[in-house]
C-alpha cells in the first residue's frame, strides 16, 4: 500500500522532465492548507512536460527535484543522480493525463462533472486508494491548459496549485 | 466343527480384547506427519503451531496475459462463493494515522531522526515533507502530529511492511520482464478431510480452466497446500485401489490354486487378522496416541505372518498328526529372530519406529499362537494341489543343484558387490524433497510464486524472549547486525517500536528546541509530544492487530516472533543464531531431512542389531560355521538390495531401508526353515508362497508413482529375488550328495 500510497505524492502533480521535445512548460504555486497551521505553506518551481516524461522541480522554500520518464519515477539525490521511487508507474499515465487535461484518461479514474465555477470540472475518485486521501478534486482550465488544481482530502486539508505558462518557443 | 467353533471363540476373544484395551484407552490417532520427527523442544512446537499452522489454509494464485485483470476479479468473485477469502488486507491509512498518533514523539524513522540533530537540516526536511503535492502520510497525520515525525514513521514502517505495489487493490509484481497479478486467499475451514481437498482442488482447477477458455490469452497458476494434498491423495487412492485389487485377487487365487480350498485361505486371513489385533491391542496398551504411518509402514507385519500359515499348512499336508517337529522348532526359531530383531526398535528414539516394533512383535507372537493353536484343527481339510506339488519339486530341484555351487556363487557375489559398493557407493539421501510425489506442473507453480514473492532468497528465524520488551529490543539489535551484513529484516519492531528506543525517541525530540521552532513558526504554538508510549498489547487492539498477531506469540510461557531476513546467506545467518542463544534458523525443510536422518540412522542400527541376533541364535542351533554361513546370506542379501537400489534410484532413501528391514525378516525366516526342513518339497513351497505373497503384497509397489511408495516397493521386490536365490546357499548338504 504505502508505495502506491506513495507515489499519489508523485500522482498527477509532479514532473516534467525528458530528453524529448517538451510540450508543455511553466511554473507552479503551490499553497497546502492545513487545519493546525496558522498560515498556509506556500512552495512554488517549474515543471516541463514531454512526450516520455515530466519533471517537477521544487525550487522555493526548498530544492528538490522529481523525474518521471518512461514510466518510471526519479528523484534526485543530493549529487544531482536520479534514484528510482519503485512502484510509482501505474500514476504515472494519471499524472500525465491531468497536465495534459486528458478527459479520455480522466474519466477512467474519476466521475467528471461541471462545477460551478467557468472552466472547471468536479473530479470525484472512483479508486478506492485515491478515495482515502481525497474527497475531490478541482481542476481548471483556460486557454485549452490546466490553470489551477484543488485537492480536497478527507481529513478537511486542502492544497491548491496555480500553473503559468510561458512560450514554449522561448524555451526551444 | 469344533475347527470353526474354535477359531470363532480365538477371533471373539482377541476382538473383545481389543475392545476393552479401546475402552480403557481411548487411543487417539494422529495424523500429523510432522509429530512424528524427533520432538523439537517445546516452544518451538508452540511457535510452529501460532505462526505456520494457518499457512495449510492458504492458496496463492497468479495471473499472466492481457485479461489478467478480468480473469483475477472473476476468481476472487467465485473463491468469495465458496468461503475462501483474500487473506489480511491492509486498513485505510487514516486508521493507522488515528492510531499511531497517539503516540506522537515516540515514533521516529531513521531519516527523521538524522534531520532533528541539526536545526537546519531539519527545516530542510520539514519543508520538503510539506512541498511534497500529496503525501498521504503527511496528509493523514499531520493534523495530529505537525511535527511530521509520525508521517516519518509510517512512511518507513509500511515500505517495510509492504513490498509489493498495489495496483487498484491487487497485488502486481514484475518478474524477469513480465507482469503478474497475484492473489492470496485462505480457507476459512480448517479442518478439510481428504475427500473434501480433492473435491475443492478439483473445483478450483476446472473453474481456473473455464477462465482459461474465457480469456486465451491469460495464464493462471496455483499454488498451495491444497492441491498439494488432493494431487498425493488421489494418486495414492488409485494406486491403492489398483494395487490393494490386483494383490488380494493373485493372493486368493495362489491360495486356492495350491491348496484347492477356501479353508486354507481362510486360514491364511485368520492368521493375517489375528496378528493385526494382537499388534493392536499391544500398540494402544502402551502408547495412548498412534500415529497413522505406524500402521502404514506396520503392514510389514502381514508378509511374515501369513508366512506362518503357510509353511504350517503345508506341514500339516504331510504329516499324519499335527505339526512335525522340525516346523515347530523352525517357527520358533523363526519367531524369536525376527521378534528380536523387531524389538530392537523399542528403543528408538523415533517413536514411529518404537510404535511399529511393538505392533510388530505383538503380532507376530499373535500369528505364531495362531498358528499353532489353531491350524492343526483344520488339517482334515487341507490338501496340495499335484500341480503345485510338481512345480515344488522342480523348483527344489533347481535350488539344490544352485545349491552344489554355493561357494562359487557367494564368492562371485562378494566380488561384484564389492566392485559395485567401490564404484558407485550407496546414497542415503534423507532430502524431505524426494519424497514429495506431488506432480511437475504443481511444484513448477509453487516455484514460480516463490520466486515472484521473492522467497527463494529470503530466510526466516525465529527470536524468542522473555517478555515482549526483551524480544523488541532484541530485534532492534539484530537489525542493525543483518543491516551490517547487507542484508533487510521485516520485523515485528517495524511497527512496534521497544519502550526502550521510544524512550531515546522522545528525549532526543524533546531536547531538540531549536530544530522544532520550525513547526511551532507553522502552528503558531508550542510543540505538544505526546506522553504515551506504544506497546505490544495496544498493538494487538489497533488496525494492525491481525498481521500483528501473526509475527508475535507472548504469554506467560513464551514470548516469540519471526520474521524473514533477505540478502545475507545462510551460513552467515547460522553464525549469527550462533552468537545470539535465543535466535534459531527456522528452515522447516532441513528439519524434517534431519529427522528422517534420525529414522535413517535408527534403522541402520536396527537392521545391525537384528543380524546380530540373528548370529547368535543361529550359532547356538545351528553351530557357529552354519551361522556364519546364514549371516553372510544376509549380509550378501541386505548389500545387494541396498547397492541395486541406490544405482536404480540414483540414491536410498528411508523407504529403502524400512523394506530392508522387512527382507531381513523374510530372510532370516527362509534360512531357518531351509535349516531345518532343508530343501524338501513342501518346504520349498511354503518358501515360495510366501515369497509370491510378499511379491504380490509389496513387491508390485515397485511400480508406484509415489516416491515414498516406489523405494519400499523397489527393495521388497529386489530383495525377494535375492533371498530366493541366495538362501538355500547356506543349507548344509551331506556331503556324498554335494557330489
Amino acid at each position: 500500500m504505502r508505495l502506491s500510497v506513495l507515489l499519489l505524492s508523485v500522482l498527477v502533480f509532479f514532473p516534467v522532465f525528458a530528453s524529448s521535445a517538451v510540450t508543455e512548460q511553466g511554473t507552479f504555486s503551490q499553497e497546502k492548507h492545513f487545519k493546525g497551521f496558522s498560515k498556509p505553506f506556500i512552495s512554488t518551481g517549474s515543471f516541463e512536460l514531454a512526450e516520455d516524461g515530466l519533471t517537477w522541480k521544487v525550487e522555493s522554500p526548498v530544492k528538490s527535484t522529481l523525474l518521471i520518464k518512461q514510466g518510471q519515477v526519479y528523484t534526485l539525490n543530493a549529487k544531482g543522480e536520479p534514484q528510482l521511487q519503485k512502484g510509482a508507474e501505474p500514476y504515472v499515465n494519471l499524472l500525465q493525463a491531468i497536465l495534459k487535461h486528458d478527459e479520455v484518461a480522466l474519466a477512467e479514474q474519476f466521475t467528471m462533472t461541471d462545477h460551478a465555477e467557468p472552466g472547471c470540472q468536479t473530479l470525484l475518485p472512483k479508486d478506492d486508494l485515491l478515495k482515502q486521501l481525497f474527497s475531490q478534486f478541482e481542476l481548471c482550465v483556460a486557454a485549452k491548459q490546466v490553470s489551477r488544481v484543488r485537492l480536497q482530502e478527507a481529513n478537511g486539508n486542502f492544497t491548491v496549485l496555480r500553473f503559468a505558462y510561458p512560450q514554449i518557443e522561448q524555451k526551444q | 466343527m469344533k475347527a470353526w467353533g474354535l477359531t470363532l471363540a480365538w477371533l471373539s476373544l482377541l476382538v473383545s480384547a481389543l475392545v476393552v484395551v479401546f475402552i480403557l484407552k481411548q487411543p487417539t490417532l494422529n495424523n500429523d506427519i510432522l509429530a512424528l520427527l524427533p520432538k523439537s523442544e517445546p516452544r518451538l512446537q508452540q511457535v510452529e503451531e501460532h505462526f505456520f499452522a494457518a499457512n495449510k489454509q492458504q492458496l496463492s494464485f497468479s495471473f499472466r496475459g492481457e485479461n489478467a485483470v478480468k480473469a483475477y476479479d472473476d476468481l476472487e468473485q467465485w473463491l468469495s462463493s465458496k468461503h475462501i477469502e483474500p487473506r489480511f488486507k491492509l486498513p485505510e491509512i487514516s486508521q493507522l494515522a488515528a492510531f499511531y498518533g497517539q503516540y506522537a514523539g515516540h515514533l521516529v524513522s531513521e531519516e527523521y531522526k538524522q534531520a532533528i540533530g541539526d536545526a537546519n537540516r531539519f527545516q530542510q526536511y520539514y519543508f520538503s515533507q510539506l512541498s511534497k503535492v500529496a503525501d498521504p502520510f503527511v496528509s493523514s497525520t499531520i493534523n495530529q502530529d505537525p511535527t511530521l515525525a509520525t508521517a516519518g514513521f509510517l512512511s518507513e514502517a509500511m515500505a517495510h511492511m509492504q513490498q509489493f505495489e498495489l495496483q487498484d487493490g491487487r497485488i502486481n509484481i514484475n518478474y524477469q520482464g513480465d507482469e503478474y497479478l497475484m492473489l492470496f486467499v485462505q480457507s476459512t475451514d480448517n479442518a478439510f478431510s481428504i475427500n473434501q481437498s480433492i473435491a475443492l482442488s478439483n473445483e478450483i482447477v476446472a473453474y481456473i480452466a473455464e477462465l482459461e477458455g474465457r480469456y486465451p490469452d491469460t495464464q493462471i497458476r496455483y499454488a498451495g497446500a491444497l492441491f498439494h494434498t488432493a494431487a498425493n491423495a488421489q494418486q495414492a487412492k488409485f494406486e491403492m485401489t489398483l494395487f490393494g485389487s490386483v494383490s488380494l485377487l493373485a493372493l486368493i487365487v495362489m491360495v486356492v490354486w495350491v491348496f484347492r480350498s477356501i479353508n486354507a485361505l481362510w486360514l491364511a486371513s485368520v492368521t493375517v487378522i489375528s496378528a493385526a489385533i494382537g499388534g493392536t491391542i499391544a500398540l494402544i496398551s502402551i502408547f495412548s496416541q498412534v500415529h497413522v504411518l505406524t500402521m502404514v509402514f506396520a503392514v510389514t507385519l502381514i508378509g511374515i505372518a501369513i508366512d506362518y500359515a503357510f509353511h504350517g499348512m503345508l506341514d500339516l499336508t504331510e504329516q499324519p498328526q499335527g505339526f512335525s517337529q522340525g516346523l515347530k522348532l523352525a517357527l520358533v526359531l523363526s519367531l524369536l529372530t525376527t521378534t528380536l530383531g523387531y524389538a530392537s526398535l523399542f528403543f528408538s528414539p523415533v517413536q514411529l519406529l518404537s510404535q511399529v516394533g511393538v505392533f510388530v512383535v505383538a503380532g507376530l507372537v499373535t500369528a505364531w499362537l495362531c498358528t499353532r493353536i489353531l491350524l492343526p484343527y483344520w488339517q482334515a481339510g487341507l490338501t496340495i494341489n499335484t500341480a503345485a506339488r510338481r512345480l515344488a519339486n522342480c523348483l527344489s530341484g533347481y535350488l539344490k543343484r544352485l545349491a552344489h555351487y554355493r561357494v562359487a556363487l557367494s564368492m562371485l557375489m562378494l566380488v561384484l558387490l564389492s566392485a559395485f559398493a567401490l564404484l558407485k557407493p550407496p546414497v542415503i539421501n534423507d532430502d524431505v524433497k524426494l519424497l514429495n510425489a506431488s506432480p511437475a506442473d504443481l511444484m513448477q507453480n509453487e516455484a514460480l510464486h516463490m520466486s515472484l514473492l521473492g522467497k527463494d532468497n529470503g530466510q526466516i528465524m525465529i527470536l524468542f524472549a522473555d517478555n515482549a520488551q526483551q524480544l523488541l529490543v532484541e530485534q532492534e539489535t539484530l537489525k542493525a547486525t543483518i543491516r551490517g551484513l547487507n542484508g533487510t529484516a521485516v520485523m515485528l519492531s517495524d511497527l512496534v517500536p521497544s519502550k526502550q528506543l521510544q524512550q531515546q525517541n522522545y528525549e532526543q525530540l524533546h531536547s531538540a528546541q531549536q530544530a522544532m521552532s520550525v513547526v511551532s513558526q507553522m502552528t503558531g504554538t508550542t510543540v505538544e509530544l505526546s506522553t504515551s508510549m506504544l506497546d505490544l498489547n495496544a498493538a494487538l487492539n489497533s488496525p494492525l492487530a491481525p498481521l500483528i498477531a501473526n509475527q508475535v506469540i507472548s504469554n506467560n510461557t513464551l514470548t516469540a516472533s519471526w520474521f524473514m531476513v533477505t540478502g545475507v546467506n545462510k551460513s552467515e545467518l547460522m553464525d549469527l543464531a550462533n552468537a545470539y542463544p535465543d535466535l534459531i534458523v527456522y528452515d522447516k525443510v532441513a528439519m524434517i531431512s534431519e529427522g528422517l536422518s534420525h529414522y535413517s540412522n535408527s534403522l541402520l542400527v536396527t537392521l545391525a542389531i537384528a543380524m546380530t541376533f540373528a548370529l547368535l541364535l543361529f550359532s547356538v542351533k545351528f553351530g557357529f560355521k552354519t551361522a556364519c554361513k546364514q549371516t553372510l546370506v544376509l549380509v550378501l542379501t541386505t548389500a545387494a538390495v541396498l547397492l541395486l537400489c541406490s544405482a536404480l534410484q540414483s540414491q536410498l532413501s528411508i523407504f529403502n531401508l524400512l523394506g530392508c528391514l522387512l527382507i531381513l525378516a523374510l530372510a532370516i525366516d527362509y534360512l531357518v526353515f531351509y535349516q531345518v526342513n532343508n530343501l524338501s518339497s513342501s518346504n520349498v513351497l511354503a518358501i515360495s508362497l510366501s515369497a509370491a505373497s510378499s511379491m504380490w503384497v509389496f513387491g508390485m509397489l515397485a511400480v508406484s508413482k509415489t516416491p515414498a511408495i516406489f523405494s519400499f516397493g523397489l527393495t521388497v521386490l529386489v530383495g525377494l529375488i535375492c533371498i530366493y536365490i541366495f538362501a538355500p546357499l547356506s543349507i548344509a548338504l551331506p556331503k556324498n550328495k554335494e557330489k
